[in-house]
């Protein structure tokens, strides 16, 4: 049972991140390798503020999704439009734009390398969430991991909900199946790009500050140490699937939560990558797919 | 005829002028004005440290204790009128970057170096500097193998596994009789460090009751801390690198675990200032402690702290150290010839000396200290001693 709630704990983690690096890839075609520098940024922006205004927790986690909010959105209008805006195709957009991401990333990632000299940072203990462990039937669980299984959960059931029933949702999708079709039914792609990119970046902010709460500090490559694992789940969930990401990210932190109760932890990467490529030699599609018409 | 003697005198003249200017210009390891015994005016040496990535912080504040050092040699004027510079160069604890940083100083003029603060990293620079016979002082490094380089490797940082005994004399101390342990299996010295705890245990008195392996990069290791807290653990051993425990000693508190924590020097420095309180009782043996009594310390702890405004830690008194060393064996070798230089190394290393770590020795080009222990309380490392 306690391993049940180290996962769903993992899983939250995981799926929050990899959510908000879905909507960017699946919806708006943008293979965002910032993500992972987003991710630290925010939490770091909050770190620095906070290091200098006595903030409670509770206006600290909105404070790291406006944050990583507006990076993304920043990102999207200095350098992803532009892009687009300027190449030959969809093909030369998207490299161009994976290239970007990578600059602006690594931007990011200098910066508070110099700003911390590289050290770990964390929330000042006037700020952090007191966490306190609860024993019930035989496991323990803290309150931070409540609160990261409860916001993931919440997140998750909402943002599917909302991408699948709600107006801008379906604009959304619409995008993603045509974006020319879709302006010429009125739908405005350059809004909906920046509604949809600080809602990712919003989302990797909620859970680096979460995930910081979590393990006491984060270390400016944090957030490259996750990208990879992102990906990894979004493809093994099936691009462009909120409901795929959840799975992929599930299997991802099951998988590594059951390596490390039964072998070393020295093998967690190894078989989380292995149980990726078994399932997507199985399935090649993903998990789930976003289903696609073709014209006939 | 007349004419062409006396061009022939001017030629001549020229050409004696021309001579003298050359070996006036001569390079470094020529004789100096202000140099003391055959030193050059300036000696220029390499330090290759991990100024980023993962080691960054424990290579920065290493820079720092070289800096002391290095300030306080040409203010004393320690090699007469020869001034010592270093240079720095990141190697970012990556060892392809050091062992290009290594090549580079190997093929220049540098008659010593100091490598690299990692193991991995510090493990790829030796053989090139071995190779190229440039005299070089590693501080931390502690995998083995390092020293089997060859007769040009130093490491000045004394063995954890020297002196983790007081660390698990304090365990005993305190009726220590089932310990846990979590280590990560990508650093070498740290494994050494997990296989001494373990393979020592019945000595001191406990049993090694759970024992997870982590990797340095793992950020969320909820599951090994339930493994390790399923036998009620009279003791932890976290032994993991640097910034690794800030996150597992923060993961074993929220996991309700309030009772002895042992960790290593890696966790020392103030590397776990981020957490708090929760670092409260945190127990390690290291090298050194600022607040140590020792002559040495005492003195290394004034100087870093006029040039910094804070208390040095462990890795910057050895840097410290590392420079003493190698200011000592240049003034011992009169020269800056590396090959002398090396000589020189071995006759300071035998004679030992009072440094920033106490009364340090040598063996086998391995550094030799006393140790000593500390608790972490409000922030602060307080030695103790153990009973």
């Amino acid at each position: 049972m306690q391993q049940v709630v180290n996962a769903l704990a993992l899983w939250s983690i995981y799926v929050l991140f990899a959510l908000g690096l879905s909507l960017a890839w699946g919806t708006l075609n943008v293979l965002n390798l910032a993500h992972g520098a987003t991710f630290m940024f925010a939490t770091f922006s909050v770190v620095l503020v906070s290091e200098h205004a006595d903030l409670p927790f509770g206006v600290l986690v909105p404070l790291a999704m406006v944050f990583g909010g507006v990076i993304s959105v920043l990102l999207d209008l200095l350098v992803f439009r532009p892009i687009r805006a300027r190449a030959g195709n969809s093909r030369e957009a998207e490299l161009l734009m994976l290239i970007g991401s990578v600059g602006a990333g690594s931007i990011m990632l200098t910066i508070a390398q110099q700003a911390t000299d590289d050290s770990p940072f964390g929330i000042p203990e006037r700020s952090a969430l007191h966490s306190t462990a609860y024993r019930l039937a035989g496991f323990s669980i803290s309150t931070i991991q409540i609160v990261i299984i409860v916001l993931g959960v919440l997140l998750s059931v909402l943002l599917g909900w909302w991408i699948k029933s709600s107006r801008y949702g379906r604009a959304l999708r619409a995008v993603a199946f045509d974006g020319e079709t879709s302006q010429l039914m009125g739908i405005h792609p350059g809004r909906l790009s920046t509604a949809t990119m600080f809602a990712a970046g919003a989302l990797a902010g909620l859970a680096s500050v979460l995930l910081i709460s979590h393990v006491g500090a984060l270390t400016p490559t944090s957030g490259d140490n996750l990208l990879l694992k992102g990906f990894a789940m979004i493809i093994l969930g099936g691009i462009g699937s909120i409901a795929g990401v959840v799975a992929g990210a599930a299997v991802v932190a099951i998988g590594e939560t059951l390596v490390l109760t039964y072998t070393s932890g020295a093998w967690v990467d190894a078989a989380s990558f292995a149980i990726i490529i078994a399932v997507i030699l199985i399935r090649p599609q993903g998990i789930f797919v976003a289903q696609k018409a073709d014209r006939v | 005829m007349r004419r062409s003697g006396t061009a022939r005198l001017i030629g001549l003249a020229s050409t004696a002028a021309l001579l003298s200017a050359t070996i006036a210009c001569g390079t470094d390891t020529g004789s100096g004005a202000g140099g003391a015994q055959g030193l050059p005016d300036k000696i220029q040496l390499v330090s290759i440290q991990d100024l980023s990535g993962t080691s960054g912080p424990g290579g920065q504040s290493t820079k720092n204790g070289m800096d002391t050092a290095i300030k306080e040699i040409n203010d004393t004027k320690f090699l007469g009128g020869t001034q010592l510079a270093l240079s720095y160069e990141d190697s970012a604890t990556d060892p392809a970057k050091g062992a290009s940083k290594m090549s580079q100083a190997a093929a220049g003029g540098t008659p010593l170096a100091f490598g690299s603060f990692t193991s991995a990293t510090a493990l790829a620079e030796a053989p090139i500097a071995q190779k190229a016979k440039l005299p070089t002082i590693f501080t931390q490094a502690g995998a083995s193998g390092l020293l089997d380089a060859g007769d040009a490797i130093y490491r000045a940082t004394p063995l954890q596994t020297s002196y983790f005994n007081k660390t698990q004399e304090y365990m005993q101390s305190k009726g220590v009789k089932k310990a846990s342990m979590i280590y990560d299996t990508d650093v070498p010295t740290i494994v050494d460090l997990s296989h001494l705890f373990q393979d020592t245990a019945s000595k001191y008195g406990y049993n090694v009751v759970a024992s997870e392996a982590t990797t340095s990069k793992q950020v969320d290791v909820s599951s090994q801390i339930s493994k390790l807290l399923a036998p009620q653990p009279d003791a932890i051993f976290v032994d993991v690198l640097l910034a690794h425990n800030i996150q597992v000693i923060k993961q074993l508190r929220q996991a309700g675990y309030h009772g002895l924590i042992v960790a290593q020097q890696g966790a020392g420095g103030g590397v776990l200032k981020p957490l708090g309180a929760d670092a409260d009782g945190v127990v390690l043996a290291n090298d050194f402690n600022a607040l140590s009594a020792d002559p040495g310390s005492k003195h290394f702890t004034q100087l870093y702290q006029a040039q910094f405004n804070e208390l040095p830690g462990n890795f910057a008194a050895e840097g410290y150290d590392a420079v003493w060393l190698a200011a000592r064996s240049i003034k011992q070798a009169g020269s800056a010839d590396r090959a002398k230089i090396l000589q020189g190394l071995a006759t300071v290393a035998q004679q030992g000396f009072d440094g920033a770590l106490g009364k340090v020795t040598f063996q086998n080009r391995q550094e030799i200290t006393p140790g000593v222990l500390v608790e972490i309380r409000g922030g602060n490392e307080t030695p103790i001693q153990s009973s």
